[in-house]
């Protein structure tokens, strides 16, 4: 290909007339603007900004996310009516705006659905995502994640003879900009047993491939950050809030590797690498592995394919490493 | 004098897709290519009675875009620095559109990681079919400043795709082109 001025106005046609913005001209008119990013952003705690005031203050140049932890660790006390299935039904402010049969929320609902099983145990499905297993427990009253370090509250109640269930949602815009939390409604679909739930797997990759060497991907690398788009990625700012899961990766030079994940070395024969991949035969999965120059320096950008992509089919992040060795 | 709600409309249905397409180019987020959609056709509704309507409308728009892009951004930058993570939303174009080949994947991944006013010249100029005396008022820069940020756009271009694939860019035929 040869780049003319006709292939850069293909190219950017192509990526971007596929998008349409969100909002409407009658919401608009009519005064109904939507409170716009930069303005939620604006609303964080007053204790945050003194919090960063005094980091300021006492000198501290430290790169900081704030960012609000609840206590996870409670004791599991069972609540047999909570088990089974809900669905979501809307999304609303305080429990008390709920009316059945009149949606307050009029987009797209995020969470789809929840089960309770026995033990503490949970399912989930979100948008886009199947029904699956989820890091999130509960306990009478409370939703547990530790992943997300949050302990949301669960309230039932008998609606005009439904089971509705009033969970409250603590995203990112609790945990990181302090907002107060909204409410899921979900109503009681079924009140089965799902621990013999088992998952089907939806995507298989193609993972034959004979090994190719390349000098640039052998090595060791380490983690520095992990992105939802290889675009997202900025080496003077981190991305990834979180601990990483995957810390490093080892290459060698006949096609055999090793990954440092969760604090445990993990290698196997089935687990090999070739040029621009490291194919997974055990998880049938090829991820793929780009290198590329960052303000002079190198990263290697590796897909993440966990049973998230290959049981519910998300969009597999990138760990964005760097060579150490 | 006030703009009708029929004029208003008119303009929002000609003008908002390309308006949240360029924004969407710049900030590489559907969260802020929203709220500059927004922010940009509030603007145009309450300063419509500045408008000189012997000229175009649409350089006049883009230029009250531009200028909220960055007002939006540098508040971001801001919000970055102190370490409070922006809305998810992020939009990677390269990832989301199906094209017939590495090649193309590449031209458009190269693009996106040029930097902010080379983009925006880029977005003008080839997207939005700009001539660069348009863009340079647009900008607020004189034109010569314009010529040599699409040349150094192109330039940074060439760089990131190898060689072979830019002959025509190289020679600069295209940029000439364009004037």
């Amino acid at each position: 290909m040869k780049p003319s001025k006709k292939d850069i106005r293909d190219i950017l046609e192509k990526s971007l007339n596929q998008h349409s913005p969100s909002i409407l001209f009658n919401s608009l008119w009519s005064g109904g603007r939507k409170k716009s990013a930069t303005k939620r952003l604006f609303s964080i705690p007053v204790t945050t900004l003194i919090f960063l005031f005094a980091l300021v203050a006492t000198g501290s140049s430290a790169y900081v996310i704030s960012r609000i932890i609840d206590k996870t660790d409670y004791p599991f006390i069972d609540d047999p009516i909570v088990i089974g299935k809900w669905e979501s039904v809307d999304f609303v402010k305080k429990p008390k705006d709920f009316i059945p049969g009149q949606r307050a929320w009029k987009r797209e609902l995020y969470l789809n659905s929840l089960v309770f099983i026995n033990e503490g145990k949970m399912l989930s499905a979100v948008k886009g995502v199947i029904l699956g297993p989820t890091s999130l427990s509960w306990t009478k009253g409370m939703i547990l994640s530790k992943n997300d370090k949050t302990a949301s509250s669960y309230e039932i109640e008998n609606i005009e003879g439904t089971d509705y269930m009033f969970y409250e949602w603590k995203s990112g815009d609790y945990s990181f900009r302090g907002m107060t939390p909204k409410y899921y409604v979900l109503k009681k679909v079924d009140s089965n047993d799902y621990s013999g739930f088992k998952l089907k797997r939806v995507i298989e990759d193609s993972v034959n491939y004979t090994f190719e060497n390349d000098e640039r991907m052998s090595g060791e690398w380490a983690s520095v950050d992990f992105v939802e788009n290889i675009e997202d990625f900025n080496p003077n700012r981190r991305y990834w809030p979180g601990d990483f899961y995957l810390t490093s990766m080892n290459f060698n030079e006949d096609g055999d590797m090793s990954m440092r994940m969760n604090g445990k070395e993990v290698s196997h024969t089935l687990i090999t690498w070739t040029r621009g991949l490291v194919v997974n035969r055990l998880n049938k999965t090829a991820s793929k592995c780009e290198i590329r120059e960052i303000d002079g320096e190198t990263f290697m950008f590796y897909q993440w394919k966990s049973g998230d992509y290959t049981y519910r089919g998300m969009k597999p992040f990138y760990y964005v490493l760097k060579k150490i060795n | 004098m006030e703009i009708s709600k029929e004029a208003a409309e008119k303009i929002f249905n000609e003008h908002s897709e390309y308006v949240y397409r360029v924004a969407l180019f710049l900030t590489k987020s559907k969260v802020l290519a929203d709220d500059i959609t927004q922010e940009t056709m509030i603007q145009v509704f309450r300063k419509y009675h500045l408008y000189d309507s012997s000229r175009p409308m649409t350089p006049w728009i883009y230029k009250i875009t531009l200028n909220i892009t960055r007002n939006i951004l540098r508040k971001y930058k801001w919000l970055k620095f102190i370490g409070i993570t922006p809305e998810s939303g992020s939009a990677d174009i390269t990832q989301q559109t199906v094209l017939k080949n590495e090649e193309e994947r590449e031209l458009l991944r190269a693009i996106n990681s040029l930097n902010y006013k080379s983009r925006e010249i880029i977005i003008l100029h080839y997207y939005n079919g700009m001539n660069l005396t348009q863009i340079s008022d647009i900008l607020g820069v004189p034109l010569g400043t314009c010529k040599s940020r699409l040349s150094n756009a192109l330039k940074a271009l060439r760089r990131r795709i190898s060689e072979k694939d830019f002959l025509i860019l190289g020679k600069g035929g295209d940029l000439h082109e364009t004037l």
